[in-house]
């Protein structure tokens, strides 16, 4: 297919060349009439601007990579985050003029091919969500010189701004709350341990027990359901006596009110359920999950923000967000 | 910041500036030692080549727009079905070796961003993903003459990976009538969709059929608005006794509309979702469901896709669903 060149837009519409560059390249000094004549003529000959060629001008690709690295076992969870944290990032792009480039890197060689991009100048900044502890993918982005913001602190210690919410405070809300609720054995379900998040819950969780003088009980799973059941289970075991639990994400909180279920214990009469996130579904669980409220889209509104910043050469700090305590039915 | 030239690069590295372009063009034709050096060059120079430059010599894209018409934000923020067929079409199209660029078309002015985006030809195809209606897109993607396809049937013309929408509800509504239930309710998904449509002429084909009467809620395929058209099926008909959701989501938003209003799950009322995502094995009770192939049928659809930029026709693909029962029926 030979393409038509700007000439042929400019006689069919019987306009100049620079009129039609204009148009093509949203210039507004143009009469809306002009305008419609080019727009016309671009249409019914199937014109093409040359993106390409004009990035080479302005050094710029108005692009961003929003680059989801996540270990391959967890690819097929449907946990609310990435969606949310997704649509909402992209829908903030956008509205800056951006173009919003997915990427997925869950295996080496999608890292490799990531990296190439990035270091491709296909893009004007990086923000990067990892998921574990293992991922070299922070680091290496920051050895590129690329723009790059990072949802929720790294795991690992590199220089790359980012925006989290108060893992530690939130996770000291949750347990508090269940010590006033006058519960004695409070359990937890901590995250995957090579996962900032899973950690700060984890150790928030530990610091108002140990502030209380009261024991540790502690079970690991991995942000899923299925390991939140098969960890409430394991606490069952462990300390028939445990009357509440902190859960460190609401996916295994939902598992656990399953496994008490199963175990014909009540919530919260005989064992009291906080959640953490307070996704969609914390509704609607029977009964209605007290949770911590993680801002989602807030964080990733802050996240756009602080690349928007970056990328026209000013400073980024750090944003941590503030969590709140949502009571419902099961604590 | 100044970026460092191909020239610097190159004297850093002491070698010509071909050697440099093509180990940064990613050519075969160069000693692994040279390699090493340049890039070692290229780390500690920062060095970024000018991907605009190198598409302006080639022309060619091997970007493909993954475009997810969805409803304006929050609607349906946390569904399940966005995870699952971005994830799955871009791991498969990623695979193949094609750059994913992530639209959203959820306005007036993000829908006029994406139609100038591929009338300039920046993206080699394009894999649509209908979360709502209607909508005009599809019909003006297709007239620019693009490959593409669509996750779920679409405007007329453009090639699609579904799964039997009407055989699902069938087999929905008949498990119900089977169980011996008599006035079955159905709450259905956006009537603008086409699978809302599908999965509602399933339903009511599969009454019509044993003689009974229909009882239709019209909800969005969220939570809320199954919990909405569950209270308003109880108004309408307050001796139903099953009902059949055209989603998992909304099953679940009636469920727990069925709790507040003392109605007991299966005894008094039973359920049946569609989708069997994993949410379903955890309500109370587990919910009976239609499971559709999502994964699957989004990996068909981006093979459908890698088929049609080889220039093999873009015959339809329609995948099967099959109940699963647990505790709600």
């Amino acid at each position: 297919m030979r393409r038509p060149t700007l000439e042929a837009v400019a006689a069919r519409a019987g306009v100049s060349r620079a009129t039609v560059s204009r148009v093509v390249n949203g210039g507004t000094t143009v009469t809306a009439e002009l305008r419609d004549a080019v727009m016309r003529a671009v249409e019914e000959m199937g014109y093409v601007p040359n993106l390409a060629a004009r990035s080479l001008v302005t050094q710029r690709t108005d692009s961003i990579a929003l680059v989801v690295s996540e270990p391959p076992t967890r690819v097929f969870s449907d946990d609310p985050m990435f969606s949310t944290v997704i649509r909402s990032a992209s829908a903030e792009l956008e509205a800056a003029d951006k173009q919003v480039l997915l990427m997925l890197a869950g295996t080496p060689t999608s890292h490799a091919r990531v990296e190439r991009y990035l270091t491709g100048g296909h893009v004007d900044g990086v923000m990067l969500i990892s998921m574990h502890g293992a991922d070299p993918l922070p680091a290496a982005i920051t050895r590129m010189r690329v723009p790059a913001v990072s949802y929720g602190r790294p795991a690992v210690n590199v220089n790359l701004p980012y925006v989290d919410d108060d893992n530690v405070g939130g996770a000291e809300t949750a347990v508090r709350h269940l010590l006033e609720r006058g519960r004695r054995r409070i359990a937890t379900i901590a995250g995957p341990p090579d996962m900032i998040a899973g950690q700060d819950r984890l150790a928030g969780y530990r610091s108002v027990l140990h502030g209380s003088d009261r024991r540790s009980i502690v079970a690991i799973g991995d942000f899923t359901r299925e390991s939140g059941a098969v960890a409430m289970r394991q606490l069952l075991e462990d300390d028939p006596a445990l009357d509440a639990v902190f859960v460190a994400n609401d996916l295994m909180a939902i598992g656990a009110l399953q496994a008490l279920r199963q175990a014909g214990r009540r919530v919260p009469d005989d064992v009291a359920v906080v959640g953490f996130d307070d996704i969609e579904a914390a509704r609607y669980t029977e009964p209605p999950l007290t949770t911590v409220r993680q801002p989602f889209r807030e964080q990733a509104a802050a996240m756009v923000r602080l690349l928007l910043r970056l990328l026209e050469g000013g400073e980024a700090d750090p944003v941590v967000l503030p969590t709140e305590l949502v009571v419902r039915e099961s604590a | 910041m100044r970026r460092p030239t191909l020239e610097a690069v190159a004297a850093r590295a002491g070698v010509s500036k071909s050697s440099v372009s093509r180990v940064v063009n990613g050519e075969t034709s160069v000693t692994p030692a040279i390699r090493d050096q340049v890039l070692r060059a290229v780390r500690e120079l920062g060095y970024v080549p000018n991907g605009a430059a190198r598409s302006l010599a080639t022309q060619s894209t091997d970007t493909v727009a993954v475009i997810v018409s969805d409803p304006p934000q929050g609607v349906v923020s946390d569904d399940p079905m966005f995870s699952t067929v971005v994830r799955t079409v871009s791991r498969v199209l990623e695979d193949a070796g094609k750059q994913v660029t992530l639209m959203l078309a959820g306005s007036k002015e993000s829908r006029a961003r994406i139609e100038r985006f591929i009338a300039a030809g920046h993206a080699a195809g394009l894999l649509l993903v209908p979360m709502h209606g209607p909508d005009p897109l599809p019909g003006a993607l297709a007239r620019m003459g693009v490959p593409m396809v669509s996750f779920g049937r679409t405007a007329p013309g453009v090639a699609y990976a579904d799964n039997d929408n009407v055989g699902g509800a069938s087999l929905a509504a008949g498990h119900l009538l089977s169980r011996g239930r008599r006035r079955v309710a159905t709450i259905t998904g956006p009537l603008d969709m086409i699978p809302s449509q599908d999965r509602l002429a399933g339903y009511r084909e599969t009454l019509r059929e044993s003689g009974r009467r229909s009882n239709v809620a019209i909800g969005d395929f969220t939570r809320v608005s199954g919990a909405q058209g569950m209270r308003q099926l109880l108004e309408d008909d307050p001796a139903l006794d099953a009902v059949f959701a055209a989603n998992d989501l909304m099953a679940i938003g009636a469920l727990h509309a069925l709790r507040e209003a003392g109605r007991r799950v299966p005894d008094d009322v039973a359920v049946v979702g569609f989708d069997d995502i994993e949410a379903a094995m955890y309500t109370a009770p587990p919910l009976t469901t239609v499971r559709s192939p999502m994964g699957d049928q989004a990996a068909a659809a981006a093979r459908l896709l890698l088929g049609l930029l080889d220039g093999e026709p873009g015959e339809p693909v329609i995948m099967q669903n099959e109940l699963v029962v647990r505790e709600s029926t």
